[in-house]
């Protein structure tokens, strides 16, 4: 007897042992997936030598003015240094290379000494030290240059600006707050790249990022109330009450921040915690199936237990084999899981957008921990039955006692714990993708279809040109050049109205506009009136000024209102539709984009006449072409990802509780045969047989039913108040999935007690 | 009469072959009969128990019990038939554990759609005629074998049958108990139901008015 006896018994027992080692082996796969990824995802920043001492000072957002970080480094000797950080991006060339778009940070020389980014040419201390230096991204050096050995060489931004290189860094990785970026220039850079030469002075500007770094054994936090408190007297942000807090954050929490500073990427909090329970959950299902399975097998191998025991076999000894045999099954379900691990990756890097790469994860001391981590659960789960087998007194298994035995009510929480997993995932899933199409269908308040976005990329005299010359094209209906547009959010303008902070968001436009977007505009009693405004109703009715709306008061000027427009979007939807002012583009207005209706017959072909229309009226220079409606999809990529993440671990951890249902419910129905045999034998009939064998069934899916409601409403709604759109809780959702898990209650439940109820009660009643 | 096996066979197929469990049986049995069924292990004594109390069909010959034709009885009918008239004892008593004595007794009368006052009606006369009153509230793991066996028969009673079917209701017993046992049933018997009983020991099968003997499925 031993391992080999118990291989036999896998084999005999095939359902027991596919669902045991595969639920276990995907589980575990799973689990491991996702435990890396979160793992990373709360590693993120870690790399950095001077993590502990790095913070970026928040107000409500995080943007400050650039003098205030010298001042506060004058003032606070907890401050050892710093850098402040503004992302932008333009056009860059060599002397002989095309000019490519391109993203860069302008930060202080300290940067490459506070954050731990790898320089592959040039030192920390040095690269940044003068106003024209620029440190390339591997990458974009060698897409310029076709090699490393650059430095010292001239790179020209926006063709005027000469800048010389003086370090290669390594692409920025994945696992920090910035975005990946092509270049770093020294901040001092934007006095000429922007002809802004007050830059640095100017607390009128009140836009960069600001990291500090602490000097050791320092509290730089707790500086934070006196600081707030200073500002609040002298610094204008705060006096005029655009921001009331003040924080320093540490790095790490960066990622996780909502705050969006410059040349920043996050990740949702909400996302990772949601994975770590899911993590949890299907750990729990996968151990708690293994062990329910386990002992509901205790039943089947009692006697050879007994045996083994009235052989003399003792209590330890048995305790040992249950324990070798657990690990034997886990072993195999590691090795299992590990290969399923490698299949699976890829797949699970497309949907997450994640960059797991698991053959750096899995080293040496990854592993052991892993194999450890199964080893633990193995020798855990072979014990609790081993246990519970092991004390079955012998002579109680002889005497055919021992079925009773087995029948725990811990087995019937287990169970009830499983349907309520299903429908409380059930339930969320259906939610999010409720969610995610409401969203998507949701009124924009303008026409998305058939619209072609191009930046604008001619001279400034030449807005007609390009304008008339789009409009010979005989599918183009409309053709209208913007400053900022609906895609975007538009430009933030706050003025004083009335003696009251008011802040709009400003799109400039050409009068073909309102066309182009389909959008509803109503003209005012002053529609005639020189350089007036549109407003949306919200602008309207945030100025108060619903009865009369012909102007308003921006400081010192009056405005006229030449027109009031629906509350059409200009932001993504998590975001309430705020205040919005569109405004004449000017002669001297430079355009940032041209939106170009056409009629949308052969769209492709018209494509390529815009195309090459355009591509005739500049120089070589290189353009994007979007269509407005993807560019709008693209926006609840984020919510679709978390969306489809949640959604398919979600029908992940319902296969393997629906696993467990039913491996549990055709050892419930072995386990209650013989009652079974004995009522049929009192005259029970089939039909009563069923009802009672089902009714456990169903009064189970009714408490977890009462349990996930609360639960998955509660998670819901935490999760829906990101959005300010929200689709509605149905209660419909709950009853469908109540029903849902009922309907698989009664399905797989009935697929045994009809077998067992119909059976022959001789059978059941048989000595064995 | 009570019931009559003619030519019965009843026989399972394995491998090809025919496997017979009873040959031939003929059997006529009165009512207020007190019959011992002997045999050695494996000669079908419980094959033919099963088949007279209708749980186990057969493949030829006929059965009469009463006035019905147990073979050309639907399921259902037959179902009927043997809540109605047939009471089982097992040697494994077959109590459900989970339930207390008093609940045991009453689930057979589940089954016959009785009122709930007239359940507990025949539950307290079972309990008080077996003097075990003070036990109703026990779980069957509580009680001695036995006890146990002597629920059993009160629950093959407790819904009046004319026919009790044991098999071998005192194989788990000492010999006391198992004198008690027998004992009943002989009262049972001459309270006039019929009784059944497989027994190998020859002190029991004394108690019966004859005794059938079963040798490879056949009746010697
Ligand atoms: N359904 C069946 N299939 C195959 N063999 C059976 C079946 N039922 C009973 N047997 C066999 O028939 C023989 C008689 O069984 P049984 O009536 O239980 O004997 P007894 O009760 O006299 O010891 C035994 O050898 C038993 O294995
Ligand atoms: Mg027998």
């Amino acid at each position: 007897m031993g391992i080999r006896s118990y291989i036999r018994h896998l084999l005999k027992n095939k359902l027991y042992g596919i669902v045991t080692v595969l639920g276990f082996a995907i589980s575990m796969t799973f689990v491991l997936l996702l435990s890396i990824y979160i793992q990373e995802e709360l590693a993120v920043d870690e790399f950095h030598v001077n993590k502990d001492r790095i913070y970026r000072m928040e107000n409500e957002a995080v943007d400050f003015s650039p003098p205030i970080a010298q001042d506060l480094k004058n003032s606070i000797p907890e401050i050892e240094s710093f850098t402040r950080v503004l992302d932008s991006d333009a056009r860059i060339s060599t002397a002989d290379s095309q000019k490519m778009k391109f993203d860069y940070l302008g930060v202080d020389t300290s940067f490459f000494e506070m954050f731990s980014f790898p320089l592959i040419k040039g030192r920390p201390k040095e690269v940044l030290q003068t106003p024209n230096s620029i440190v390339l991204s591997k990458s974009l050096a060698l897409r310029l240059f076709g090699t490393l050995d650059v430095v010292d060489k001239q790179v020209s931004i926006n063709t005027e600006h000469k800048f010389m290189v003086t370090g290669i860094m390594e692409d920025f990785p994945k696992n920090t707050h910035f975005k990946a970026q092509d270049a770093i220039v020294n901040f001092k850079a934007f006095k000429t790249l922007w002809g802004f030469e007050t830059i640095l002075e100017e607390y009128g500007f009140a836009s960069v990022s600001i990291y500090f770094l602490a000097k050791p054994n320092t509290n730089l936090p707790a500086k934070a109330p006196e600081i707030l408190e200073r500002f609040k007297k002298d610094y204008w942000l705060y006096k005029d009450g655009w921001a009331n807090s003040l924080v320093f954050t540490p790095l790490q929490d960066l990622y996780f921040s909502p705050k969006e500073g410059n040349g920043t990427q996050s990740n949702s909090k909400t996302l990772v915690l949601v994975l770590s329970i899911i993590v949890l959950l299907i750990l729990i299902l996968a151990i708690g199936n293994y062990i329910n399975l386990t002992i509901a097998q205790a039943t089947f191998r009692g006697k050879e237990v007994a045996i083994k025991k009235l052989l003399g076999s003792s209590k330890g000894s048995l305790l040992l084999q249950f324990v070798r045999e657990s690990m034997l099954l886990t072993g195999i379900a590691l090795f299992l899981s590990l290969f399923l691990l490698k299949l699976v990756e890829p797949v699970f890097n497309s949907l997450l957008n994640t960059q797991i790469d698991l053959d750096a994860k899995i080293g040496f001391w990854n592993l052991l921990k892993i194999v450890s981590v199964f080893g633990f659960i193995g020798a855990f789960s072979g014990f609790i039955p081993a246990l519970k087998i092991s004390s079955f007194r012998p002579i109680e298994v002889v005497r055919g006692q021992l079925r009773k035995k087995a029948k725990t009510v811990y087995g019937k929480v287990f169970i009830t714990f499983q349907y309520t997993v299903t429908i409380g995932l059930l339930t969320c899933s259906w939610i999010i993708v409720k969610q995610t199409n409401f969203l998507r269908s949701k009124e924009l308040g303008f026409s998305k279809d058939n619209i072609v976005q191009i930046e604008y990329l001619g001279a400034m005299n030449e807005k007609a040109t390009i304008k008339n010359a789009l409009l010979n094209i005989p599918e183009v209906e409309h053709v209208s050049l913007t400053w900022q547009s609906p895609l975007d959010g538009g430009s933030n303008q706050t003025f004083d109205y009335n003696g009251k902070p008011m802040s709009f968001q400003e799109i400039a436009i050409d009068s073909s506009f309102f066309k182009v977007f389909d959008i509803k505009m109503i003209p005012t009693q002053a529609a005639k009136a020189e350089n007036g405004v549109y407003l949306n109703e919200a602008a309207i009715s945030a100025l108060e000024i619903a009865d009369d709306p012909v102007s308003f008061k921006m400081e010192e000027f009056t405005v006229p209102i030449i027109g009031i427009t629906n509350n059409f979007n200009f932001n993504h939807l998590r975001e309430n539709i705020g205040p919005l002012m569109l405004r004449h583009l000017g002669e001297s207005f430079y355009p940032q984009n041209i939106f170009v209706r056409i009629n949308g017959k052969g769209m492709f072909k018209t494509l390529d006449e815009i195309k090459s229309t355009y591509a005739g009226l500049l120089d070589k220079t290189p353009f994007e072409v979007r269509f407005v409606d993807e560019t709008i999809n693209n926006w609840y990529i984020k919510e679709e990802r978390t969306g489809k993440i949640i959604g398919y671990f979600t029908l992940l951890s319902f296969i393997i509780s629906v696993m467990g249902i039913v491996a549990m419910s055709v050892f419930y129905m072995q386990q209650r045969r013989k009652e079974v045999g004995i009522r049929k034998v009192n005259g029970a009939s089939i039909t009563q047989i069923l009802s009672m064998l089902n009714k456990d069934y169903i009064k189970w899916v009714g408490v977890a039913f009462v349990l996930a409601v609360p639960i998955s409403w509660y998670a819901l709604q935490s999760w829906l108040q990101g959005f300010a759109y929200k689709t509605t809780i149905s209660w419909w959702v709950f009853a469908l999935s109540g029903l849902t898990a009922l309907c698989i209650a009664l399905l797989t439940v009935s697929w045994q007690s009809i077998k067992t109820a119909a059976a022959n009660p001789v059978e059941a009643l048989r000595d064995e | 009469m009570l019931l009559q096996l003619n030519n019965i066979f009843k026989w399972v197929n394995s491998g090809g072959q025919r496997i017979f469990l009873l040959k031939d049986i003929n059997l006529e049995v009165q009512e207020g009969e007190f019959i011992s069924v002997m045999g050695p292990s494996g000669s079908g004594k419980s094959t033919l128990l099963n088949v007279i109390g209708m749980l186990d069909g057969f493949e030829e010959g006929e059965y009469h019990f009463l006035d019905e034709s147990v073979h050309n009885l639907r399921e259902k009918h037959r179902a009927n038939l043997y809540k109605e008239y047939i009471g089982f004892v097992f040697q494994q008593y077959h109590l459900l554990d989970d339930l207390t004595v008093q609940e045991n007794l009453e689930m057979p009368l589940l089954y016959k759609k009785l009122k709930g006052a007239e359940r507990k009606a025949k539950v307290a006369d079972m309990l008080d005629r077996f003097n075990i009153v003070g036990k109703k509230d026990l779980f069957p793991a509580q009680l001695s074998g036995g006890q146990q066996q002597l629920v059993g028969i009160a629950r093959a009673l407790i819904s009046n049958p004319k026919l009790i079917l044991a098999d071998e209701p005192t194989g788990n017993l000492n010999s006391k108990q198992g004198e008690e046992i027998m004992d009943l049933f002989k009262q049972l018997n001459e309270e006039g139901v019929t009784i059944i009983q497989v027994t190998h020991s020859e002190k029991n099968a004394a108690y019966g008015s004859r005794i059938i003997n079963l040798l490879d499925g056949r009746m010697i």
